[in-house]
């Protein structure tokens, strides 16, 4: 039994590769429409904004910290104000600093201790 | 002919990078380019030419998402794509044939011999047709990227992830099997 030779293999495969190309399928307008279809989805999708949690209305706005962050920030300013406020209306509404000093006044420890 | 490959290369590489800053006609210029191979890909390992299509329109749909992440000089477009065809195929051959494991899906796959066997004509092809489907699969690889695709061997060499000269390796081997195994067709006739 002898082998083809090469030149005979390579006719073969050439008659056949011709074969194949005329029969392939080409991709159709309806196909072609689908991919672009897909890609114009893709682009869309990377095109729009990120979308932030817990936006809402002040990304409407124009404000650009998320509303817990603002909101916590206001609500922080507003103790720290209000505990200033306080303490300036009467600085020791409790009496801590007398209780202190009338606890120390009778214990023997402190009696040498400048009140 | 390289040369003209790489330039190709090049161009599909920028036109995902046009596409990825949101160039709807880069896209349209892929598509053109890059759809027929896909689907002829697609068709030969399946040889069904609607299911054919759907893989195709998912594997263009991965190289959309994969746009933004694309990193120019690491792997040619088209051969990333032929990779995504080939495995979404397998995955389709292997819903099929649920049994099989995954290399006698693969062995069946690229091309299915049964798509030759169909266009070939006389019996000299149809011997050759069957001769391609026996091949080892790396053998049949090279053999169908050479002859059906038209690819030169550097481009090969990048799919099959080897050396230009385990290609021209791959290429004789199969050659020579392919005329060993047609000889042995005609005289298996001959006694018939």
């Amino acid at each position: 039994m002898t082998d083809r030779p090469d030149h005979e293999v390579d006719a073969l495969l050439a008659a056949l590769a011709e074969a194949e190309r005329s029969a392939r399928p080409l991709p159709d307008p309806a196909l072609t429409a689908r991919v672009l279809s897909d890609a114009a989805a893709v682009g869309s999708a990377r095109a729009a904004p990120p979308r932030r949690r817990w936006t809402g209305w002040p990304a409407r706005i124009g404000l650009l910290v998320p509303l817990p962050a603002a909101a916590m920030t206001a609500a922080a300013v507003l103790l720290l104000l209000g505990v200033g406020l306080g303490y300036q209306i009467e600085p020791d509404p409790v009496g801590l600093a007398d209780g202190l000093i009338l606890a120390g006044a009778d214990d023997p420890a402190l009696a040498d201790f400048p009140l | 002919m390289a040369e003209r490959q790489n330039e190709a290369a090049d161009a599909d590489a920028v036109l995902l990078s046009r596409f990825a800053r949101g160039d709807q006609a880069a896209a349209r210029a892929l598509t053109e380019r890059l759809l027929p191979g896909v689907l002829r890909q697609a068709w030969r390992m399946l040889g069904e030419r609607e299911e054919a299509e759907d893989v195709a329109q998912e594997a263009m749909l991965k190289l959309w998402r994969q746009a933004d992440d694309w990193r120019a000089g690491e792997a040619r477009v088209s051969t990333w794509l032929y990779r995504v065809t080939h495995n979404l195929c397998i995955d389709r051959l292997r819903r099929r044939r649920p049994a099989a494991d995954i290399e006698a899906v693969a062995e069946l796959s690229d091309p299915a011999p049964s798509v030759l066997a169909r266009l070939a004509g006389g019996e000299e092809t149809q011997a050759l047709a069957r001769a391609i489907g026996d091949l080892p699969d790396r053998q049949r690889r090279a053999l169908t990227l050479r002859h059906f695709e038209g690819w030169g061997n550097p481009e090969i060499a990048d799919r099959l992830d080897c050396s230009v000269e385990a290609v021209e390796s791959l290429l004789a081997r199969a050659r020579r099997t392919l005329a060993a195994r047609m000889a042995a067709q005609e005289k298996g006739q001959g006694d018939d």
